[in-house]
């Protein structure tokens, strides 16, 4: 159930795996995490946006979505043909990392003036569109940016922030 | 306290409070938000970002990169039921022509006058009837919520019908909510107190609810073995 795609987004509801195991669900869950990790594998948990804490209540758990991804991701550094263009995840690291600096939330319009920098304006607008359209961005109608349910599960955040901070320094600090 | 002369005075210093302590809360949140791990400085990132290329940001993008892990395949029991299908599934022609002829007389919107004219609704004002519905809700749900389809069934299919288009105006006029229960599979309607406006349209929501014959039929059985 957990790795079958429903209506294009992975993983399954709360409810669904209270349905098919039984009120005692969270527990099988712990108990596929702990056999998961053997594989470098983990059973991520978020609500419509926001992941979930640990001490989330009966009903958030219910609604929220279950997702398997990878533990680390040192695992699949060299699968860096994910179909993904190097462009595209640059414009992603970047939109993510202003998102999460200006705290959850910013106007398209400063993401756009940042990425044209570098990339062309046709270029920017499909990319944050492509974004928001498979999950990682969601923009309201004030067209204010912020991190989607896919961003919540995919991306370590801090240790994003921290490697961009530290990214400098090594280049700083490595031998000319 | 023995400054204050008239009742405005207290509500202009209950409202000075109120702004104040949203102001605190405002800080309070700020700090919180700078003492995470997950402060940084705006300006740090974007120049950390703008200085850096794409490789080196698709480096960190990977680095810091968890997956979902997803399978796209049929399953064997779904590849069985489909055979099934395509196996029952009569040619195109063949269905085709079994479809019903369309009736002559075309299908028009109903008004006020026609559902008084057919018994459907009573003399009194609709407003009426939908005063002594919102009362009669209030009453059954004790609970603060009572089953769909026990407040819409009656004696007879007719009288079924009218209490669920009754219903639907409650709803859609604001003096209740529809709440689903997706693991009993059941609709829930509960009373508001005070008539609330309805929600701005994005937020609201369509709930369509069959209510044909044999659903009627069952239910009205099941009532009388209870």
């Amino acid at each position: 159930m957990l790795f079958f795609k429903r209506h294009r987004q992975p993983g399954v509801k709360g409810w669904e795996l209270k349905k098919e195991l039984g009120n005692n669900y969270m527990d099988l869950i712990k108990v596929l995490n702990s056999q998961l990790e053997k594989l470098d594998l983990q059973v991520k948990t978020i609500s419509e946006e926001t992941e979930l804490s640990k001490k989330s209540s009966e009903q958030q758990l219910d609604k929220a979505r279950f997702i398997i991804t990878t533990k680390s991701p040192s695992s699949i550094a060299e699968t860096k043909t994910s179909g993904w263009r190097i462009d595209d995840v640059a414009a992603l690291t970047v939109t993510v990392a202003c998102i999460i600096s200006r705290q959850g939330k910013m106007p398209r319009g400063e993401i756009e003036k940042i990425l044209k920098d570098k990339f062309p304006e046709w270029k920017v607008k499909s990319n944050l569109d492509k974004f928001v359209k498979i999950g990682y961005l969601r923009q309201d109608e004030n067209n204010l940016l912020y991190l989607d349910w896919r961003s919540y599960i995919e991306i370590d955040r801090e240790r994003l922030l921290k490697l961009i901070l530290s990214e400098g320094l090594t280049a700083a600090l490595a031998p000319t | 306290m023995p400054d204050w002369k008239i009742p405005e005075d207290l509500i202009l210093d209950a409202e000075t409070l109120n702004q104040i302590s949203r102001i605190i809360d405002l800080q309070s949140e700020w700090l919180r938000n700078r003492a995470s791990s997950m402060y940084v400085d705006p300006l740090m990132i974007e120049l950390k970002v703008r200085a850096l290329d794409s490789r080196s940001l698709s480096d960190i993008f990977i680095e810091s990169w968890h997956p979902p892990m997803e399978m796209e395949r049929l399953t064997p029991e779904k590849l069985k039921e489909s055979i099934e299908y395509w196996k029952q599934l009569p040619p195109i022609e063949e269905r085709l022509k079994g479809l019903p002829v369309p009736p002559s007389a075309e299908l028009e919107l109903t008004s006020m006058d026609a559902l008084l004219r057919s018994g459907l609704l009573s003399e009194k004002t609709f407003d009426e009837v939908l005063q002594m519905f919102w009362k009669e809700l209030k009453d059954r749900s004790k609970v603060g919520k009572e089953r769909y389809w026990s407040f819409i069934l009656a004696d007879t299919y007719k009288e079924t019908i009218l209490r669920a288009y009754i219903t639907s105006f409650l709803v859609s006029y604001g003096y209740a909510t529809l709440e689903m229960e997706p693991m009993k599979e059941d609709v829930f309607l509960i009373p508001f107190e005070e008539e609330r406006r309805p929600v701005e349209k994005k937020r609201s929501f369509s709930m369509p609810i069959s209510i044909d014959y044999e659903t009627w039929k069952t239910m009205r059985e099941g009532k009388q073995i209870e």
